[in-house]
């Protein structure tokens, strides 16, 4: 069934610094996504805005934008659930390059604070390391972030402080503490329990609300917090020597 | 060529039921906190000595709707940060036994304190 | 470059999570025995009789404390406590002078 929407996509650009909202009028199905429109605009009426998309299928986590003020995918985010009036902004919390595209790489960089990898170097045995349907089913849930940073746009704590660890870090570490591969618990924790680690969480759980994989964010967080708590007072008690 | 700084707008609480609900629960904090400036008998100690009983009621008032608030929010969140991996049934039954052990401690409470 | 963890931190945010789980349990029975402003029960050593209500308080104190100035940053909530303490005196002088 077709019907007319109004898209009203607000756009930036770069080289005059000037900041618009550009309305166009759209005639297109209900099972349609905003992704869709877009390329329709770009390819039909040289529209040129400028947005990310890959997979088309909420895999790459390469197209979020607010979509009526709520982060988003836009290849997952149908017109059926829209009014006729939409408004198309680009994620917030992230400073915009041009129209929808943003600069995720403050939020990207703290993945690495999350200590994203096994380490096998501590492992002397030679047996494959085997893992039980129950111990996958610990990570399993974490183990689906696709790294959109929808989670960080829905975060009121990053937009006011973009040093804390953020939410998708902090899942993404919980996946690998819950890993039982993983023997670099105590690195971890230690970049965790850090001054700009879990303890800025005030877990308002936004991220969560957004999170299109159902990843949890903030109950990591806050799991990671108590698990914070037990390690710092056990270096408290027995301060560990650093390994170099 | 320059990159557009995006902040937080002031109103960000409103947006969503969730940063609603947030609000509401760290409030809590503030009419506690208030409630305990009452019970040091702060007005007391520099002078100010009121007799009118309504006084207090409303002190104990204002207490005791950020403690309700507190306990309902804190106790239906402690089910899910346990490291057990529940399911949706299993927190709900913490959170009925929670509930259970807040009406027993509430109840020995009143015992021990006011027999 | 490694990170060192915030200790302090840690140990603020566990205390906040023991006195707040406290206050959950204990508060509002305590707030409800104000109420009625009955004398305490002197049958109780004083030692364990102002121990406990001096628990009490300092869980609710603390962790009501620890909301207000970690929500600060997002909330802004030091302002509004700023205001309720100012509503509060507000209605404390009012008090003195309605019989």
């Amino acid at each position: 069934m077709q019907r007319i929407i109004t898209i009203n996509i607000k756009r930036y650009d770069p080289e005059t610094e000037e900041v618009s909202i550009a309305a166009y009028k759209v005639e297109t199905e209900q099972d349609a996504t905003i992704l869709d429109i877009l390329n329709f605009l770009n390819e039909h009426k040289n529209a040129a805005i400028s947005y990310r998309f890959s997979c088309r299928m909420s895999i790459c986590g390469s197209c979020g934008a607010m979509v009526n003020g709520r982060p988003t995918l836009m290849c997952s985010t149908f017109i059926r659930d829209l009014p006729d009036d939409v408004t198309v902004e680009p994620m917030r919390n992230f400073p915009v390059v041009r129209d929808l595209v943003v600069d995720t790489d403050n939020a990207m960089d703290k993945m690495r604070d999350a200590l994203p990898y096994t380490s096998f170097v501590s492992k002397k045995s030679k047996k494959p390391l085997k893992q039980t349907p129950e111990q996958l089913k610990k990570l399993k849930q974490t183990s689906q972030c696709i790294k959109c940073m929808l989670c960080y746009s829905a975060c009121p704590v990053y937009a006011v402080d973009d040093e804390f660890i953020g939410p998708a870090a902090t899942a993404t570490a919980y996946r690998y503490d819950q890993d039982n591969h993983d023997d670099l618990k105590e690195e971890r924790m230690d970049s965790l329990t850090s001054k700009d680690g879990v303890w800025k969480c005030s877990f308002v759980g936004e991220c969560s609300d957004v999170c299109p994989k159902n990843v949890d964010p903030a109950l990591a967080i806050q799991k990671m917090k108590i698990m914070g708590v037990l390690h710092t007072t056990k270096k408290l008690i027995k301060p560990s020597k650093s390994k170099t | 060529m320059k990159e557009l700084e995006q902040k937080l707008e002031p109103k960000w609480w409103k947006r969503t039921e969730g940063a609603q609900a947030y609000h509401l629960r760290e409030f809590s904090g503030i009419l506690i906190a208030v409630w305990c400036i009452y019970f040091l008998n702060i007005p007391e100690t520099i002078g100010l000595t009121i007799s009118n009983p309504w006084y207090g009621y409303l002190m104990n008032g204002i207490g005791l709707v950020g403690a309700i608030l507190h306990t309902s929010s804190w106790l239906k969140i402690m089910p899910k940060l346990t490291p057990f991996n529940l399911n949706q049934q299993q927190q709900n039954l913490l959170f009925g036994g929670l509930i259970l052990v807040w009406i027993a401690v509430s109840a020995a409470i009143f015992l021990i304190l006011w027999p | 470059m490694k990170k060192q963890p915030a200790m302090l931190k840690g140990l603020l945010w566990g205390l906040f999570s023991a006195t707040a789980t406290a206050s959950a349990f204990l508060l509002p029975a305590f707030i409800v025995g104000q109420f009625f402003a009955a004398p305490y029960n002197h049958n109780l050593s004083p030692y364990l009789l102002y121990g406990s209500i001096v628990i009490i308080y300092f869980c609710a104190l603390y962790h009501a404390l620890y909301r207000i100035k970690a929500s600060d940053h997002d909330l802004h909530l030091l302002s509004t406590f700023a205001k309720a303490c100012g509503l509060f005196m507000i209605v404390t002088i009012l008090f003195l002078f309605i019989p």
